[in-house]
């Protein structure tokens, strides 16, 4: 037995420079990629995670394998990829909510602490919806009523998550809701429907069946600016509330990768969001538009996020 | 059921549950809406003081029993019931740290070597020392197929297992 | 109605590819179900991404196959190795072990395979036919009705405890200790992470439920003791379907009451489907004219519990497709496999993608029977594991466990998990402390805290807004009935006897 033991680790010493992979920029990728969505399977990261690898390794010419490390938020995926080996072979997808985590102090580190590649896609806009039959037809109305009757309309909205911060924000915008807990968006429609709450933060293609049945209307929209799929509804931002937020799906690689891998990565992604017409197809299919930003500006959006979630930052730790 | 036994039992559970009421202090309180009006620290120190109630009474009730069978019963010393480690023991103490192992090295080796690894130790752990030299090519062989086949198997259906040297 | 399922039927037959494909949903659901350590929801997430390229129906056709087969499979080696295969059969063992231990695991692996079948086919049918009725039900359900419902299963738990009540309930507060673990619902806080970042995530139930039952049992067999209730079964003997038709006619009432509950159970999302077995295991128990007798092997058990956890299958499906609401891990990556094709489940459904809804509709009908098919097919095959020897199937079982934990969320703190629960499953059934109510309690502890919590906040702090609520009193109402009428017989049997 013991010199089957050695033989085996003979083998194995042998076959180890064969196997190890010389990592470079200029050869980069020479093996798979492993690529690991912080949240999990289904959901719209995930989707668009696949949709992106397909194209992207065709492009590179490497396979990527797609790992699902859901739990916690994305945290524990983005410390996976922090403490990676920085050889361009780990990359990390997230979003919005690595920001709103390290703001609420669930993680003590930031997007910073890794390498931002590239946003490669838009989620569909979040929406503020209420039931059709609510006296309110804008955010102001809202604001008005709930002064009136303070602590009486429940508002959903989840501890360290990005819809605390629209919570935080009507707050200080003067509204005074009742904000109470429901769990995921999913749990939120049944909640709105069955009159146990009456304002919910919420994906605008998960409710399309509820809008066109009448069911729900919207009151403003959570983006930046206005969405161009809904271009009569104003955004918090022009409401008075100073909350505005896309989901930004982005690439990460671990702090250390050779910039010219990063580099590399971010070309072909703006490759395929650019020029590739099965990729489009396949997007608009799922209700979302192509939508890129290279390396430097995914920097600054990731960089001002953060400091617009730091000005709250007390409220979302709990400190007053 | 050796009352002693169960004595020591609802200690464990006391204890436990002291333990972590006393964790439960450090719970930090977070209600940034001035709303909840149960805190997180509220059902861990409900838990914990049910347990803790809850095991007095276990205790409680086998030291009367104890009591009782020991008035009645002098010369019923229980014996045996002294732990010892033997071949059973000692066989269960190694599976437990050759899965330890085994975990610890997935990652590091990879999945086909660490699973071959384990798989060839654990079975000849297991294996009848009589047996050992019949069964030997078949364990070597087996471990290898299976973890190679496992390996395209699960790779194939689009799930993640470390790579190592031989992946 | 009828052309649509027509249309269904005749889009599934079309192709010898979509049968194949169902076919190979089914059976790969069979095979995750029974390995232990491997489930139903990472074989859903493994065939996932698979289905991407497929048409709507077709690729939701299979991934419900692979929800049926791996909902049935688990029973395999819950009965054959007591080690339950998915959380959906962990009261399979109760008695579908001590059954095959009588050398009657034909019986057993039968009477289980057909009620999963009629617990499937009873939940399709309420899927089918008054969907629209119970998912108006559903919205009903807000937190303080999910509390009750959460409190109502709790107390069950009583029945399940084994000889002393004491230690039963401490074992369950044990499970709502640990599911304390990482972060609080409502406010987040960090509970006994010990500032790591992997406590901070909490333990899933995968590792609890597969170390407690199956590192547990790997390790005490490790022993080579010849101890009865470690050694594995040899002997035993099949004959047809391996149960008689009296046997089945007498448990008619019984597959019926669990299927319904199971169903209930489906429905409500955020109580876990995964308890259904268990909660109805209890309920045959109490309900029974000889409950002292569950444990030692009798069918009631196994009929129990594989009728209400197939019947969780449709009624999950309600939520999802009425409202897109997931009710589960499993319905979740259904849910997923819709909005990959672009497609949002909601009260629209079954008018903008009517043809898909009933293609699935169709094709669940068609994994039910192939299911049934496949395992009868396969229950010589099964019993065979019995004749592998001990050092070969014991660490193959350890190699699936640990592939099934990693495969959750690639973590190999997960995996750590198992060997943490096996060990301490090894140590309760030494000191004969049960572990059935540490399940339920870990299950159950983090809906109880969230909906009681919930409920607060709602009603801004006032407990008494609960008796507003109809439904939540109506269930405590049925709590103090339901253990009322249990005395109540105990006291008449007692008195004949």
């Amino acid at each position: 037995m013991k010199k089957l033991f050695l033989s085996l680790a003979m083998i194995s010493l042998a076959s180890a420079p064969l196997i190890a992979a010389e990592s470079s920029a200029s050869n980069w990728p020479n093996q798979a990629i492993n690529l690991v969505v912080a949240f999990s399977a289904g959901g719209n990261s995930d989707y668009n995670a696949r949709a992106m690898a397909k194209y992207v390794s065709q492009e590179l010419g490497q396979p990527i394998v797609i790992t699902n490390v859901g739990a916690a938020g994305g945290t524990i995926a983005a410390a996976q990829v922090k403490d990676a080996k920085p050889d361009g072979y780990t990359v990390l997808v997230h979003q919005l909510s690595i920001n709103v985590a390290a703001a609420s102090g669930v993680i003590n580190f930031t997007y910073a602490d890794l390498a931002p590649v590239a946003v490669f896609a838009k989620a569909s806009e979040e929406v503020i919806a209420v039931r059709a039959d609510a006296p309110w037809n804008s955010i102001q109305d809202l604001i008005a009523d709930s002064q009136k009757n303070p602590g009486k309309y429940r508002l959903t909205a989840n501890t360290g998550a990005s819809t605390q911060w629209i919570a935080i924000a009507l707050q200080n915008a003067g509204a005074k809701l009742n904000v109470v807990s429901s769990g995921g968006s999913g749990e939120r429609i049944p909640l709105l429907l069955g009159n146990h709450v009456d304002v919910i933060p919420i994906q605008v293609n998960m409710i399309e069946d509820y809008l066109k049945t009448n069911k729900f209307k919207i009151l403003a929209t959570v983006s930046s600016q206005r969405s161009p799929s809904l271009p009569n509804v104003p955004t918090l931002l022009e409401s008075g509330v100073k909350c505005g937020y896309n989901y930004y799906n982005t690439f990460f690689m671990p702090k250390g990768t050779d910039p010219a891998i990063v580099a590399k990565l971010s070309q072909a992604v703006g490759k395929v969001v650019a020029g590739n017409a099965s990729y489009a197809k396949e997007i608009e299919a799922f209700g979302q538009t192509p939508f890129y930003m290279d390396t430097k500006p995914t920097e600054e959006h990731f960089a001002n996020e953060l400091e617009n979630l730091m000005q709250i930052s007390d409220v979302l730790r709990g400190k007053k | 059921m050796n009352h002693k036994q169960e004595i020591g039992v609802g200690i464990f559970f006391f204890i436990l549950a002291a333990l972590y009421l006393a964790g439960s202090l450090s719970i930090s309180s977070f209600d940034p809406f001035g709303n909840s009006t149960l805190t997180s620290k509220a059902i861990p120190q409900l838990i914990g003081g049910l347990m803790a109630v809850l095991s007095i009474i276990h205790i409680a009730g086998n030291a009367l029993k104890l009591k009782r069978t020991q008035t009645s019963n002098e010369t019923g010393k229980a014996g045996g019931t002294r732990f010892e480690i033997g071949r059973s023991g000692w066989l269960m103490l190694l599976s437990v740290l050759f899965i330890c192992a085994y975990i610890f090295l997935f990652t590091r080796l990879g999945f086909i070597l660490s699973t071959i690894l384990f798989l060839l130790a654990e079975m000849f752990l297991l294996i009848p020392a009589e047996k050992r030299k019949r069964w030997a090519i078949f364990i070597v062989c087996f471990s290898t197929g299976l973890s190679i086949l496992l390996y395209l198997l699960f790779t194939k259906l689009s799930m993640f297992l470390p790579r190592g040297l031989l992946g | 109605m009828l052309e649509l399922f027509g249309a269904g039927f005749a889009a599934i037959f079309s192709s010898p590819v979509n049968i194949l494909l169902i076919f190979l949903g089914v059976s790969a659901g069979i095979i995750f179900g029974a390995l232990p350590g491997l489930t139903t929801v990472a074989a859903l997430s493994m065939f996932l991404p698979i289905t991407y390229g497929m048409d709507l129906g077709i690729s939701l056709a299979m991934l419900t196959g692979i929800y049926i087969g791996g909902t049935s499979g688990g029973l395999v080696s819950a009965i054959l190795l007591n080690m339950p295969g998915t959380p959906s059969s962990i009261a399979t063992c109760f008695d579908g072990r001590p059954l095959a231990l009588k050398g009657q695991a034909g019986k057993a692996l039968g009477i289980g395979i057909f009620c999963s079948f009629i617990g499937t086919l009873i939940s399709i049918v309420a899927l089918v036919f008054i969907s629209p009725v119970l998912a108006a039900l559903t919205i009903k359900f807000g937190p303080w009705e999910n509390f009750a419902v959460t409190v109502f299963a709790l107390a069950l738990i009583s029945s399940l405890v084994g000889k002393s009540l004491v230690m039963g309930l401490v074992s369950a507060l044990l499970g709502m200790m640990i599911a304390t673990v990482g972060l609080a619902p409502i406010d987040a806080a960090k509970r006994y992470t010990f500032d790591s970042i992997e406590l901070t995530s909490g333990f899933t139930l995968l590792p609890v439920l597969v170390g407690l039952y199956a590192i547990s049992e790997v390790i005490s067999s490790s022993s080579g003791s010849t101890d009865k209730d470690t050694s594995i079964v040899t002997d035993f003997t099949i004959r047809g379907l391996g149960f008689s038709f009296a046997e089945l006619k007498s448990q008619i009432v019984n597959i019926i009451r669990c299927s319904f509950i199971g169903l209930g159970i489906g429905i409500l999302p955020g109580i876990g489907g995964s308890t259904a077995n268990l909660i109805a295991y209890s309920v045959t128990k109490n309900s029974s004219k000889y409950p002292e007798k569950f444990g030692s092997g009798v069918i009631d058990g196994v009929v129990a519990s594989e009728s209400a956890n197939n019947a969780t299958i449709g009624g999950a499906m309600i939520p999802l497709l009425t409202l897109g609401i997931p009710g589960d891990g499993a319905t979740a990556l259904l849910l997923g496999g819709f909005m990959l094709h672009g497609v949002t489940p909601g009260p629209l459904l079954f008018q903008t993608n009517g043809a898909a809804v009933y293609m699935i509709f169709a094709a669940m009908i068609f994994s039910s029977f192939l299911m049934m098919l496949i395992m009868y097919g396969g229950m010589k095959g099964f019993v065979q594991i019995l004749r592998i020897p001990a050092h070969v199937l014991l660490p193959v079982i350890v190699v699936l466990c640990i592939i099934g934990a990693y495969a959750v969320n690639s973590r190999i703190f997960d995996a750590w998990g198992l060997v943490f629960f096996g060990v301490l499953g090894l140590l309760m059934k030494k000191f004969g402390v049960p572990i059935p109510p540490l399940v339920l309690g870990f299950i159950l502890g983090e809906p109880f805290e969230t909906n009681l919590r919930r409920g607060l906040q709602y009603s801004n702090g006032d407990f008494l807004d609960i008796l507003n609520h109809p439904i939540a009193l109506m269930f405590f109402v049925l709590l103090v009935a339901f253990f009322g009428l249990t005395a109540l017989q105990k006291k008449l049997r007692e008195k004949k006897t």
